[in-house]
Formats: C-alpha cells, structure tokens, sequence
C-alpha cells in the first residue's frame, strides 16, 4: 500500500484543467485558400459533394467562391489540389451574425501555362 | 491562426454568464428545433450538457417547451414536413426571440442543398441572430454562437 501512495505521490497531478484549448491537430476546420498558388484547375469544384466552390469568369481573372453555409469540411478539395492551394486546418470558432461572412471570394489570376525549359512556351 | 482558438472553455463559459446576467438578468433557456437535421449537429448540442463541457453550470438549459423559451436553436435545413413545426415553434416562443442556426444545412442547406423538398437554410422562413458554420460545428462553436445573439440582442436596444 505504501508503495502505491508513493507512487501517487511521485507521479503528480496529470490531468489537466483546461484541456480545450485547441482542436486536434487533425481536425478538419476552417479552409485555407492561397490564391497565388491556384492555377484554376477547378478539380477542387468537380470533387466537392456539396457545391460549396465555385469558379466565375472575371474580365481580367478568375474569382472563386466558398461558402461555408455548404462547406461540410469533408477535405476533399484538400486531397485533389495539386498546386496544394487549399488547406485545412483546426481553427473552428467561426460563428457570426452577418451571414454574407459565410461566403468568402479570392481573385485569381489567368491560368498560367507550364513554363518549358528557357522560359519558352 | 490560434488567436481565438487559444481561449478556453472555461474563459467562454465566465464570459457569458456574465454576459448573461448583463442582457437578460437572469439565466437562458433554450429549446432545441429539429427541422430535418441528420442528427450530428443534435448531438454536439447534447455534449454541451455532458460532465466535459457540462454549460449547466454557467446558467444555460435546454427545456421542453418554446413556451419557456428565450432561444431557439435550428438544426437541418427546414424540410418540407417541418417547415410548420419550425414557424409554429417560432410564434410559441417568448419575447427575445434569439434564433441560432446550427451547423452548415441551418445556415444555407450545407449536403442537402435547396430542393422541392428542402428549403436549404433556416433563414428562408423565420429571421436568423447568428450563424453557426460547421459539419457539425463544435460545442465550443455553439458556445461562441450562443455569445454573439446574446451580443445581437444588447446591441438591438
């Protein structure tokens, strides 16, 4: 018995108060989109399930659109991406009162042709 | 990123019941609103009940009837069966009429879409305070959600 008391005495305190700080760093949240690495592919809108991506045709560039009113952050606009322009990560409080919030829209810029050897086309 | 993430569950709980107290003087009740929801967005809204998160403790209940009501909280995008239960649930309820919507199909149809046979979010039928995005949002989420109507409510005055 003593043994065990010493134990517990060694061993300390191990569960924590606060244990809610952060989701799991695996936890599908909030999309991260980088324009700049986007090369309008539009495999991301063929994979979603529930139509959350859209692409437009601007005059000068392409405008992508997400809403997360559709979003079910099932990753698989993550999966696809090749240029690896969208990503998840765990940030999830994203509550609000103005419900245009819940659609976000980024500029991109012509598709860009695979550059060959010497810069030609 | 973890700017807002990084508070914690003990922080948002003294922060609304203090909100709490400000704007209604008392405690909040909620009542739950099924419109055709697949269940998970139910779920995380009964975990906020459980010993983990367990938001009784801060003043905030889930009662039976909209009579005792002071908000209402939507899960699903509104079905056409329960486009009534939604609207009658909707005029029972008492005076702050806070209505959350929960989850991706509460805000603008989510996988179900707008169809014949759903009306793809709860904003179509009754005024919405707060949207609460997410698949199904976490319970952190709804405490968030729950922080904000009551915010949209002072503000109102």
């Amino acid at each position: 018995m003593f043994d065990m008391l010493k134990k517990i005495w060694q061993t300390g305190q191990v569960t924590k108060t606060l244990p809610f700080e952060e989701a799991p760093e695996r936890y599908r949240g909030q999309l991260l989109i980088d324009p700049d690495y986007c090369n309008g592919c539009e495999e991301c809108v063929t994979a979603c399930p529930a139509d959350a991506l859209s692409f437009e045709k601007e005059e000068s560039h392409l405008q992508l659109t997400i809403s997360f009113a559709k979003c079910i952050y099932c990753g698989l606009c993550e999966e696809v991406c090749s240029p690896r322009a969208i990503r998840l990560t765990n940030e999830y409080l994203r509550a609000t009162k103005n419900p245009k919030e819940l659609t976000q829209t980024f500029k991109i810029q012509e598709k860009r042709i695979p550059m060959t050897e010497g810069g030609k086309q | 990123m973890m700017t807002d993430n990084a508070r914690t569950l003990e922080e948002m709980g003294k922060e609304l019941q203090k909100k709490m107290k400000k704007v209604l003087g008392r405690s909040l009740h909620i009542r739950h609103v099924d419109s055709g929801s697949c269940n998970g967005c139910d779920f995380e809204m009964t975990a906020l009940l459980n010993p983990v998160y367990d938001i009784q403790r801060f003043g905030v209940d889930f009662v039976a009837s909209p009579r005792h009501a002071d908000m209402l909280m939507v899960t699903g995008g509104v079905t056409r069966h329960l486009e009534e239960a939604v609207l009658r649930t909707y005029e029972a309820a008492a005076h702050p009429k806070m209505v959350v919507a929960i989850g991706a199909c509460a805000c603008g149809g989510g996988i179900f879409g707008e169809s014949y046979a759903n009306y793809g979010g709860v904003d179509k039928i009754i005024p919405v305070y707060v949207y609460v995005p997410g698949c199904p949002p976490r319970p952190q989420a709804i405490i968030q959600g729950i922080l904000l109507a009551l915010d949209k409510w002072y503000d109102r005055k």
